[in-house]
């Protein structure tokens, strides 16, 4: 459950920095890349990515603990 | 799974997002020939759609669209069915929370209503529906009361009692509470953590947010909620717009806080839960409560999950110093990882905070407290807490034993021989009675042996070589609990290293309940101590003045984990000296049967123990607590140990038993040379231990065991003809022979009053025995000084272990102490002009013969490296001999005005026989002529072979027959 966040946090380095920044530091996509120095279209990339991955492995788990 | 996975999936994910939905399958079937990733990325490109919202907005909006979007239609004025909703008092993850009237009863209530997504799947709303009236059924002074749960208008909501007052979250905002005040609110949260975990209610998110503190004390808010909010994404979901409402704290201190702050390691790593977890929860926030910090923090998510995970907080009193010490061990246990090692129930838990807090400050880290709450209500609730996680197993709890068939009608026997090289020393079967653990002893080392009974083979279990005395099982034959190194330790079978629980410098036995309780004796002369694998030690049982009982030992958990079998002895009055009952729940103990020996409880009913030598069985009602009938024997000459009262039997809850006789092991008195070479026997062999040659070293009086009974008897022999004769002949352990200097006297050790005592007696056999000195301590004879007037003798030490004493036998006659700190001092031997004392002392952690002045300044002299015991003199008082594991050493001495030591060296390795199962410092049997050049040493007879594991199954139908 709340591991699956911190296991995409701290493993997949970027995409995790993106979700904190956006997600829980509200910023926006310009000045998230503006902090990782990546082009805003990469933490766009990046931001869909987690997002997904988030969703999925948040279902999954509701799945496995019915 | 690897980063570089990760950017593979994600290149291919972005890809296939590039083309039309519909070309998107032949795309990845065209480009992709690992099946893994493709699946993987297919599964991904469902949830594209869904996630696009997901988590979109950041939590501040979230909170803020929920909160407008339920303003739309405000509640205010509306009535939800006989509610009317007054005002908003507030809102939160779970949605707003109003004042309401309840119309029927004309009182006021809270009304929370839930967030519309929480309540558009019918299965989740059935499943809300359930659990919210389990929540309901609950009755608790300290508990908000929900009383009520309805739908109206496609909205959910829940009726609670209405509270005033602030959060605990909103207090600790303002800094610590007093230590008292803490320790108030803290009992009645533990109070009723305790009552709904007996419902089977797990709170799940405790935290200072869901604590009110109101004029009658704390209210626990939200019980069970967590669970109700339907799925743990919401709960992450909800979690993330908390953080939103402490934004304040977050910005002030750069830590992220909210429920995770206060959750526990398994609920973090697997989402497991129970009744122990909100120990876990309850500990965090009684952290808080005192020292007003966090227990745990971090600057990111994943750093507090971290320091949850693995770091342990400051102890409390070291952060607050008007805390009681006693707290941090309440705290450090609430907080331990493992759910295993927590308190066990908030009920245990609840017990200890009211006695720190009746103690005050002054509570020291041991507690007297008696727990009760029975282990199948902790069962019960695990399986409730695993029915609420909606797992399908079901704990086979009522199946815990198995029975044997019935058609069985025959008891089985079969031995497990011992070896030369490695003697059986006693057994302990495992509770289902299907595996076997041993000790054997093999030059001097001790080492337990596991071994299930249909296999042929045995396995030595690593960590467990310095073990002493028998081991004992967990309840679910996982671990084995063990004495080693002065600790008591337990070990999984399984693997891994053996831990230590807690210290028994002179352990006499122990015994584990479900529970996970250990009860123990952690030395020859206390009462029994309760431990909580992992939590601190207190003292369970009070050596009864009245009967001058000097030893609890050898406790036994009765099947209802609550109640012990141990065995007690008497100073004065030996038919005081047997079996008592005890409980963890209440200081009384019960009188139960006389014995000498351990005991054991076995199914159907009968308690096992020895009588003077034979294994006896009683019959015995264990929920009654009383014999139901006579003992009467099964086993003739069970091995039998008395300084230890310990007999060589165990037995399984159904039956299976095992046991090693007892005929004492016949030896010869054997003369030795300084290079070890053989110079002649003495006659005749038997059973012998400690002794000692008279001055003219014409005669030696040494221990002697004959069958049945064991116990020794001191024996006079003449060397020169072999001739032996009898010198005591009570019916207890007569001792610890020691010659006066002018050879006309032997003083010794006997237990014939119920206690070590000590007498002397004519050497020529003539007259009875003289008392010398008796008092409630036990007390072992050592040494006579040259001029006739001390006699130096050891006791037990209640408090600073084994201590050496002198008795002068002259005016007074008072006693008083030689060697007396918190380390063990025996074998104290006199020089030949009575000037110095040899003793020996384990105060650099092993036995060392140490040298010090009978009446001078207190200076003392290290004699021995590596390891030094059972120091004896030349007769002109330059040299020193002493046993080093096995070895005889020899080191030269000048003991005049001053004292010096040379260098120790061998003179030649012999294993000095032993009894069975005694520890190395008792194992000293030998003496050395005047002249230094002879020694005697007792040597096993070569054809005795040692005993075996005798193995019963069934051993009860013997007896109807």
């Amino acid at each position: 459950m709340m591991l699956v966040l911190f296991e995409l946090l701290d493993r997949f380095s970027r995409s995790g920095r993106v979700v904190e920044l956006r997600y829980f530091g509200g910023l926006s996509v310009e000045k998230t890349a503006a902090v990782l120095k990546v082009s805003p279209e990469t933490v766009k990339r990046d931001w869909r990515m987690a997002k997904v991955w988030l969703l999925r492995e948040l279902q999954r788990n509701q799945i496995d603990e019915a | 799974m690897k980063p570089e996975r990760y950017k593979q999936i994600e290149g291919l994910y972005h890809a296939a997002l590039g083309r039309k939905p519909e070309e998107r399958a032949a795309f990845l079937e065209q480009s992709c020939s690992d099946e893994q990733l493709r699946a993987e990325v297919q599964s991904l490109l469902g949830y594209d759609q869904q996630a696009e919202q997901f988590i979109e907005a950041p939590p501040d909006d979230v909170a803020a669209a929920m909160l407008a979007a339920e303003q739309k239609h405000s509640m205010v004025g509306r009535t939800l069915g006989h509610y009317r909703v007054v005002s908003l008092l507030g809102s939160g993850g779970m949605g707003e929370v109003y004042r309401a009237t309840d119309t029927r009863l004309d009182r006021t209530v809270a009304v929370k209503v839930l967030p519309q997504h929480l309540s558009s799947d019918p299965e989740r709303r059935q499943r809300f529906e359930r659990e919210a009236r389990a929540v309901s059924s609950l009755s608790h002074p300290h508990i908000c009361a929900l009383y009520d749960v309805g739908q109206q208008d496609g909205l959910d909501y829940l009726v609670m009692e209405y509270i005033e007052g602030e959060s605990m979250a909103d207090r600790l905002a303002k800094g610590p509470l007093p230590v008292d005040q803490a320790l108030t609110y803290a009992t009645q949260i533990a109070d009723a953590l305790d009552n709904a975990h007996r419902a089977r209610l797990v709170h799940r998110d405790l935290k200072p947010a869901n604590i009110m503190l109101t004029k009658s004390g704390a209210k626990l808010l939200d019980f069970g909620l967590a669970k109700l909010r339907g799925s743990d994404s919401e709960a992450v979901y909800a979690e993330a717009s908390e953080l939103q409402t402490e934004r304040v704290q977050l910005t002030r201190e750069g830590t992220i806080v909210g429920s995770l702050q206060y959750m526990a390691p398994e609920q973090l790593e697997a989402g497991t839960v129970d009744a122990r977890t909100d120990i876990f929860s309850f500990g965090a926030v009684l952290y808080e409560m005192i020292t007003g910090s966090k227990a745990f923090s971090g600057k990111s998510q994943a750093s507090l999950i971290a320091a949850i995970l693995s770091s342990e907080p400051q102890p409390v009193s070291t952060v607050q110093p008007m805390a009681p010490p006693a707290l941090d061990r309440v705290v450090k246990t609430c907080l331990a990882k493992d759910p295993d090692e927590r308190w066990q129930t908030a009920h245990d838990l609840g017990l200890e905070l009211k006695w720190v807090a009746e103690a005050g400050s002054e509570a020291s880290a041991t507690a007297p407290v008696a727990v009760r709450g029975r282990n199948r209500e902790r069962l019960a609730w695990i399986v409730a807490a695993a029915l609420l996680l909606g797992l399908v197993t079901v704990l086979p709890f009522g199946v815990a034993y198995f029975r044997r068939s019935p058609t069985e009608v025959s008891a089985t026997r079969f031995i497990i021989p011992g070896s030369e090289k490695l003697p059986l020393l006693d057994s302990s079967i495992s509770p289902d009675g299907r595996r076997l653990i041993y000790r054997t002893s093999s030059e001097g080392k001790q080492q337990l042996w596991i071994r299930p009974l249909d296999s042929l083979t045995a396995q030595p279990l690593p960590g467990t070589d310095k073990i002493s005395w028998p081991a004992f099982w967990s309840p679910d034959g996982r671990y084995v609990g063990f004495f080693a190194d002065s600790k008591l330790k337990k070990i999984e079978l399984s693997g891994g290293p053996a831990q230590a629980i807690a210290d028994a410098p002179e352990p006499r036995g122990g015994s584990w309940n479900r529970e996970g309780v250990i009860v123990f004796s952690p030395s020859t002369v206390s009462p029994l101590y309760r431990v909580l694998t992992g939590g601190e030690v207190t003292q369970l049982t009070t050596l009864d003045e009245s009967r001058q009982e000097t030893t609890h030992r050898w406790p036994f958990f009765l099947p209802d984990d609550r109640h012990f079998l141990y065995l007690a002895r008497s100073a004065q009055q030996r038919e005081r000296t047997g079996i008592y009952v005890g409980s963890l729940d209440s200081k009384e103990v019960k009188w139960i049967t006389s014995a000498d020996s351990n005991v054991s409880y076995t199914r159907p009913g009968y308690l096992l123990f020895a009588r003077e030598g034979t294994l006896m069985a009683q019959p015995f009602d264990a929920d009654k607590l009383e014999v139901k009938g006579e003992a009467f024997p099964i086993i003739q000459r069970i091995r039998y140990i008395s300084d230890l009262a310990l007999a060589g039997f165990s037995v399984s809850s159904d039956g299976v038993l095992v046991y090693i006789t007892g005929n004492p092991v016949p030896n010869q008195l054997t003369w030795f040379d300084r290079s070890g070479k053989q110079l002649g026997t003495v006659d005749p062999p038997a059973a012998y231990s400690r002794l000692r040659l008279s001055p003219d070293e014409k005669r030696v009086a040494v221990e002697r065991s004959d069958s049945p009974a064991y116990y020794r008897d001191i024996w006079l022999i003449e060397l020169a003809r072999g001739v032996a004769s009898r010198l005591t002949s009570d019916p207890t352990e007569d001792s610890f022979p020691v010659w006066s200097p002018d050879g006309g006297r032997i003083a010794f050790s006997s237990n014939r009053e119920g206690q070590f005592n000590l007498y002397q007696k004519l050497s020529s056999g003539a007259g009875g025995d003289e008392e010398l000195l008796k008092s409630a301590e036990a007390k072992f004879m050592l040494d006579w000084s040259p001029d006739g007037r001390f006699i130096l003798y050891r006791t037990p030490g209640r408090k600073t272990r084994a201590d050496v004493w002198v008795l002068p036998l002259f005016g007074d006659r008072k006693p008083f102490p030689f060697l007396q700190t918190n380390f063990a001092e025996t074998w104290a031997r006199f020089s030949p002009d009575g000037r110095w004392v040899a003793y020996v002392s384990d105060e650099t952690g092993t036995d060392e013969v140490c040298v010090r002045e009978f009446q001078g300044s207190g200076d003392t002299w290290h004699v021995s490296t590596g390891g030094g015991s059972f120091p004896r003199w030349r007769r002109d008082g330059k040299e020193l001999f002493y046993n080093s594991g096995g070895k005889l050493m020899a080191v030269d001495v000048k003991a005049g005005s001053g004292f010096a030591a040379g260098v120790p060296k061998l003179l030649f390795e012999k294993s000095v026989s032993s009894s069975p199962g005694l520890n190395v410092r008792m194992a000293g049997y030998f003496d050395v002529s005047g002249d230094g050049q002879r020694f005697l040493i007792p040597v096993q007879v070569e054809e005795s072979l040692p005993e075996p594991i005798t193995v019963v199954l069934n051993w009860t139908a013997d007896l109807k027959r």
